[in-house]
């Protein structure tokens, strides 16, 4: 799975809700650029990409993840509570926004297998 | 401010123009159709389409799914705060270049200083203790903090309970916001003689000492991943005002999500939440936080769904997390007006009339998250227009579990 965070709390605790979790194996990168190019190099299951990166929005991010042929999970994870937001995330090709919020490691570690589960179905 | 005066102070943002003009009277109108904001900005609906485009590239401006499409203005304080971000992250590419390159150049034997007023970098426990000291004592108006929950201690123990008691009996407004538990409950209660405190619970690493928006300190955890001691802080002083701005702007937003003292202390020898109200804006963020809602559970979930609700459950992703936390155990009962497909395991399904006719979810007898208006039952699971209400006042949140039983009983 590739993670596309540059807040290095969320990081943490997002590696943390994983590690419980048997099988994620975590490749951690800080910006779209970055994300984009180990995505064009190396295959992934999964990738959740923050919305706000030093260097791109997380909706042009994904659309441009998309763009490069990648059909596994992708999930748009961000701190604010947006309508707009989520339903970009949808026009873009994520399967799935999250909030930042209560629960946050265990309904990420959820909607990845859900995703994942959906996309062998 | 005259218009023009406040379109000037834009452009420092990199907003001008037929933008400016363009956010100007969107923000003053609200969700707006192209053609509504072409002729309130003089502007052609082609001109208005490709500044929108750019308005939304930078964050200024948001736009609805349905059709015709409608320009929703993002909060100029969330805009600009934005700009800042950015901003701020080249300012620290910067300044590590500068340090970088400082230390490499070549250079006469006696060096000159060229100090910056706007930033300084402060490292050591006396050097932050003496900068906090001069903030909170230069304060005319107010002094707000943000903390994390042991910083609290170290600002006592740095004799700052002292200079911000001073500051009070000069009719000085002092607010903290910081995370309150048992820990530090008792340190609380001592910066509560001088100063407003809420709880909040902060997402990340965040403190900062705002000086009546014109001085702040900042505090800096290099890398978290590294260090992560409580010794290790980095203390940025920063008269920048635009960045000033944007952190009142952000306090001012987390202080409404903070609960007093009091309730939070009610919080922790009760064990039961705050009385709460959020209004919660569109239907993805609903079933956002119905899900959020529903991981809480522990013992039981009560779902009223109108028919048309019903149909959707699948794809909204609810249908999922209910059986999920079926399967872990929590008592899950939902009450519908229409069928559920798919079939949900682990669920507790009654088919029957719902008080009100709205979508609503009662978690543990605690919170209450109800749809209140707006809802277009063609516009599938999105529909910016509806919003719905979340609360965990008792008397409300106990007499939806009373409806609730009275209909699953009827239905029964």
């Amino acid at each position: 799975m590739l993670l596309a965070e540059d807040n290095l709390d969320h990081v943490v605790m997002i590696e943390d809700a994983l590690s419980k979790d048997a099988g994620f194996d975590l490749t951690h990168v800080r910006s779209g650029a970055e994300a984009l190019e180990i995505v064009e190099r190396r295959p992934f299951d999964a990738v959740v990409v923050d919305h706000r990166l030093p260097d791109w929005g997380g909706a042009t991010l994904c659309r441009e993840i998309r763009d490069r042929s990648f059909d596994g999970a992708l999930l748009l994870v961000s701190a604010a509570r947006s309508d707009a937001l989520a339903r970009k995330a949808g026009e873009v090709g994520a399967d799935k926004f999250l909030v930042k919020s209560d629960r946050f490691g265990q309904r990420l570690a959820d909607a990845i297998r859900d995703a994942l589960e959906d996309g062998r179905t | 401010m005259s218009k023009e005066a406040l379109l000037e102070r834009l452009a420092a943002f990199g907003i001008e123009g037929n933008e400016a003009q363009a956010y100007y009277h969107l923000s003053r109108l609200g969700p707006t159709k192209a053609g509504d904001l072409a002729k309130e900005a003089d502007l052609s609906r082609t001109d208005v389409y490709r500044v929108m485009d750019d308005l939304e590239e930078n964050g200024f401006v948001e736009r609805t799914v349905d059709q015709p499409v409608r320009f929703i203005p993002v909060p100029i304080e969330d805009a600009l705060a934005r700009v800042v971000d950015t901003r701020r992250r080249r300012l620290d590419d910067l300044e590590t270049e500068r340090q970088e390159l400082a230390s490499a150049w070549p250079r006469p034997r006696a060096r000159a200083e060229a100090g910056d007023a706007r930033l300084s970098i402060h490292r050591d426990r006396a050097q932050i203790q003496g900068l906090l000291e001069r903030l909170v004592d230069d304060a005319r108006d107010e002094v707000l903090v943000i903390c994390m929950k042991r910083t609290l201690a170290r600002f006592e123990s740095m004799d700052l309970l002292d200079a911000l008691e001073d500051q009070a009996a000069e009719d000085v407004s002092i607010r903290i916001l910081t995370e309150i538990d048992e820990t530090n409950r008792a340190t609380a209660d001592r910066f509560a003689s001088v100063a407003t405190i809420r709880h909040v619970d902060l997402p990340a690493y965040y403190q900062i000492v705002l000086s009546d928006a014109r001085r702040a300190a900042l505090f800096v955890a290099v890398d978290p991943l590294t260090s992560t001691t409580e010794g290790a802080a980095t203390v940025l002083h920063l008269t920048s005002q635009d960045f000033l701005l944007a952190q009142k702007a952000l306090f001012d937003r987390l202080w409404t999500h903070g609960i007093s003292l009091e309730e939070r202390i009610h919080e922790l020898e009760t064990g039961e939440p705050a009385q709460r109200i959020e209004v919660v804006r569109g239907r993805w963020i609903r079933n956002e936080k119905m899900e959020e809602m529903l991981y809480r559970g522990e013992e039981t979930v009560d779902l009223m769904l109108p028919a048309d609700e019903a149909e959707r459950l699948g794809t909204s992703g609810l249908a999922r997390v209910l059986a999920r936390r079926g399967d872990a155990g929590v008592d899950v009962r939902v009450l519908s007006e229409g069928a559920i497909e798919p079939e949900l395991e682990d669920v507790t399904v009654r088919k029957g009339e719902i008080p009100g006719d709205q979508t609503e979810l009662v978690v543990d007898g605690v919170e209450r998250l109800v749809v209140k208006g707006g809802a277009d039952e063609e516009s599938g699971t999105a529909d910016p227009g509806e919003w719905s209400v979340w609360t965990t006042v008792r008397r409300d949140v106990d007499r939806a579990v009373e409806r609730f039983d009275r209909a699953w009983d009827g239905a029964a």
